[in-house]
């Protein structure tokens, strides 16, 4: 049994105890001091980055193949692709593309894209001989560094997204312009133009 | 002398009870209060902002790709910040003379970057990976509500730890398809019971492990 003043301190280490939990929301966790600039100089931990050498190349940056991160062979652009161009390449070039050309190049390339009607001046359009004749390697040089009133978007494109996306721009040009000739025969009777 | 009748015993004894009820329920209220999406999120409640950037009127009427500024959200831990390289792509041509975009020019032309309020600041002892949540199946809108709507966005959930838990311990009730992982007003196309499972599996998600405490805390 409880005697009166046993359960008087009962109460009083209950409350004690439920007066803690108030002091949680002084204890915030969620800021700490961290050393969030990496390479501001702390004098307990020094800075948390080192210095990069000058020539270091960090990982994945090497820039040795010109012909994955430049278009280029020999200082010349080649219509020749650094891998394999598949239907999953295209697929990963239609998201790509619809992502970052749409707003200006329209969906099928005709230089149609919304921003024209509010003041971007149209690009070309892909679906002229002069620029289906142009080489893969233009292609990816441009995206990556822009041309007249285009900026470039290799600092927002990984350059296997850029030949991605040049890859579905060939599709388009493709889509677009193809000799009824030179599709298989099961296609040509498909595509109802034989009979015109 | 006898003040108090015998009476008072009980009267004593339930106002002790009551007293530590009342403290009970008014700390609860207040953590409750503390943890809700009003004073957490401040839902509604738009941050200012340098320059009064508008994802209504870039993402829902123009319809520019989240990607399209946010590039590295879909890989890399850290969502980051467009940098003005990105705004100048249209806006060497478009709105030219806008003094709105006045800090938008001198950023471009000077290269100091603009310094954005952040919105979405996570608890320091979290390591968020922002890529993973987007390759996993988790659409902007789950985060972030409905941006496409905003003017100047706010914080749409609370964000706290039981908020990341929810999920966490039952992704398939989340995630969402690969190509609607941008899509706003996203409804499921089939039952979600369903679809959640057979995502399970395409996005291989163990969810086992996913509550542990290391997948956020070092």
């Amino acid at each position: 049994m409880l005697t009166p003043k046993s359960s008087n301190r009962l109460v009083l280490v209950v409350l004690a105890a439920f007066s803690v939990l108030l002091l949680a929301s002084c204890m915030n966790m969620e800021e700490q001091p961290k050393l969030d600039e990496p390479y501001v100089f702390d004098p307990n931990f020094g800075t948390a980055w080192r210095e990069l050498d000058p020539n270091a190349i960090p990982r994945g940056w090497e820039r040795d193949d010109t012909l994955m991160f430049l278009g280029t062979v020999d200082g010349e652009f080649v219509n020749d692709f650094p891998m394999d161009v598949d239907r999953e390449l295209i697929a990963e070039g239609q998201v790509q593309y619809e992502s970052f050309c749409t707003p200006c190049h329209g969906f099928a390339g005709y230089g149609d894209g919304i921003l024209n009607e509010e003041g971007f001046p149209p690009p070309a359009s892909y679906h002229t001989d002069e620029l289906r004749a142009q080489p893969a390697g233009y292609y990816f040089d441009v995206i990556s560094n822009g041309r007249g009133n285009m900026l470039g978007y290799g600092a927002r494109i990984e350059p296997a997204d850029r030949w991605a996306i040049v890859a579905y721009i060939r599709a388009l040009q493709y889509s677009q312009y193809q000799v009824l000739d030179e599709l298989p025969p099961d296609l040509q009777a498909e595509s109802g133009l034989l009979n015109q | 002398m006898q003040i108090f009748r015998p009476g008072v015993n009980t009267v004593a004894k339930i106002s002790i009870l009551a007293g530590a009820l009342v403290t009970v329920l008014v700390l609860n209220f207040l953590f409750v209060q503390d943890r809700s999406p009003y004073s957490r999120a401040r839902a509604g409640i738009a941050v200012a902002q340098p320059v009064r950037f508008s994802h209504q009127l870039h993402s829902d009427q123009l319809n520019i790709s989240c990607n399209y500024c946010h590039a590295s959200a879909n890989e890399y831990a850290y969502a980051g910040i467009p940098d003005t390289h990105t705004c100048m792509s249209c806006h060497s041509q478009i709105a030219v003379y806008s003094e709105l975009l006045e800090p938008v020019r001198t950023s471009y032309e000077t290269g100091d970057p603009l310094v954005w309020n952040k919105v979405h600041d996570l608890a320091e002892h979290v390591y968020f990976n922002h890529g993973v949540h987007v390759q996993n199946g988790v659409g902007c809108e789950t985060c972030h509500g409905r941006v496409d709507q905003m003017a100047l966005v706010w914080q749409a959930e609370t964000m706290t730890m039981a908020w990341c838990l929810e999920c966490h311990f039952a992704p398939e009730d989340f995630i969402r398809p690969a190509d609607e992982i941008f899509t706003f007003g996203y409804e499921p196309p089939i039952d979600q019971a369903v679809l959640g499972e057979q995502l399970l599996e395409e996005y291989e998600i163990n969810p086992e492990g996913l509550g542990d405490c290391w997948v956020c805390h070092r």
